[in-house]
């Protein structure tokens, strides 16, 4: 008897440890993510934009699935390096990129991934559909690396990037 | 080394393939919660998973079994392309968490549902620590609630698993599955 009552105390301070960290991981939403933005750090400074913003022009490309499967996508969006350049970021020192979602999905660049033209974009768009936001209604940005043997890197809901120095 | 009989095998890929399949069931309800609590699916879900792991070792009664059986889990899920992009790594992450409940096995002597749940709940633990470090790289406070989330669908595996093992073996006891 006292085991079972041990073994319920214990899974029910488990269920309430991960009910209350994961309303604390909920309700660290950002001021940006509800403004529809995403927030670019470098050197030490933080630029929000406008998930509008970034709707400047269109491209395509080919992506690769998990499974090896190709296909090709028109998007809207901006390349990074261009968005950088726009906000006077400058990175032709930077060491790499640190991008992260809302949902806390993280994937890196290099710096010369960064620096190569027609690699790494930020799409609001993707074959005439708007990429939508975290929160229901609401916009969002994914990031397109092209050239990737799979979509590990393309991350939805996007909210930061950090360029590190 | 002992000799597996045709009926051990037949359990094992039996509760190998349930296994496999139960994550791919379950992920659409457990994404319910990690959607709202905002953290990448998956490890609410692992739970289910591992728990036919933890009966197919108690059915098959071989140490090593729930290791081999992982690993065949690992090859179907690239075979199958169930991996994501953990690719052949898949291989680790499946493998791991049944030499995880091998051990426990090993450690453990009774059988009751403390062991149903500890083996399940340290098994998602590594499964859930190894997809994190290969694919997710959540930190702090997130990865905090990623392993917490691994841990509660662990508690339900186990639970589950405890279930179904006493169920289940008494059909096979009583000679309902014959080799």
């Amino acid at each position: 008897m006292k085991k079972k009552v041990l073994i319920a105390v214990v899974i029910c301070a488990v269920l309430a440890l991960t009910l209350g960290v994961g309303l604390y991981v909920r309700n660290t939403q950002t001021a940006q993510e509800k403004q529809n933005a995403i927030t670019v750090k470098a050197a030490g400074k933080e630029i929000v934009v406008a998930v509008k913003e970034l709707d400047k022009s269109a491209f395509e490309g080919e992506t690769v699935n998990g499974k090896g499967e190709r296909s090709a996508h028109s998007y809207r969006g901006v390349e990074l390096q261009a968005l950088l350049k726009d906000k006077g970021v400058d990175f032709s020192a930077a060491t790499g990129v640190h991008v992260s979602s809302a949902d806390q999905y993280t994937a890196d660049l290099t710096g010369d991934e960064l620096r190569e033209a027609g690699k790494v974009y930020l799409a609001v768009e993707i074959d005439g559909q708007k990429v939508s936001g975290i929160e229901e209604g609401t916009d969002g940005v994914q990031m397109i690396v092209f050239g990737d043997e799979n979509m590990r890197r393309s991350v939805r809901n996007l909210a930061v990037i950090e360029v590190q120095p | 080394m002992k000799k597996l009989t045709a009926r051990q095998l037949t359990l094992m890929a039996f509760c190998l393939l349930l296994g496999l399949c139960a994550k791919r069931i379950i992920s659409p309800v457990t994404n319910v919660l990690t959607d709202f609590f905002r953290i990448p699916g998956g490890s609410a879900a692992v739970g289910f998973s591992l728990a036919f792991l933890v009966i197919g070792r108690e059915l098959a009664a071989v140490p090593g079994a729930a290791t081999a059986m992982g690993f065949v889990q690992g090859l179907l899920a690239i075979a199958l392309g169930f991996s994501g992009y953990q690719g052949p790594l898949a291989i680790i992450t499946y493998t791991l968490p049944g030499l995880v409940i091998d051990l426990t096995a090993w450690a453990m002597r009774d059988r009751g549902l403390p062991y149903f749940i500890v083996s399940s709940v340290l098994a998602c633990e590594v499964s859930a620590f190894m997809s994190n470090l290969l694919v997710f790289h959540l930190g702090g406070v997130a990865l905090l609630l990623w392993q917490l989330m691994a841990a509660c669908s662990g508690v339900a595996g186990g639970i589950c698993a405890s279930v179904l093992y006493a169920r289940v073996a008494r059909i096979v006891r009583l000679g309902g599955i014959k080799s």
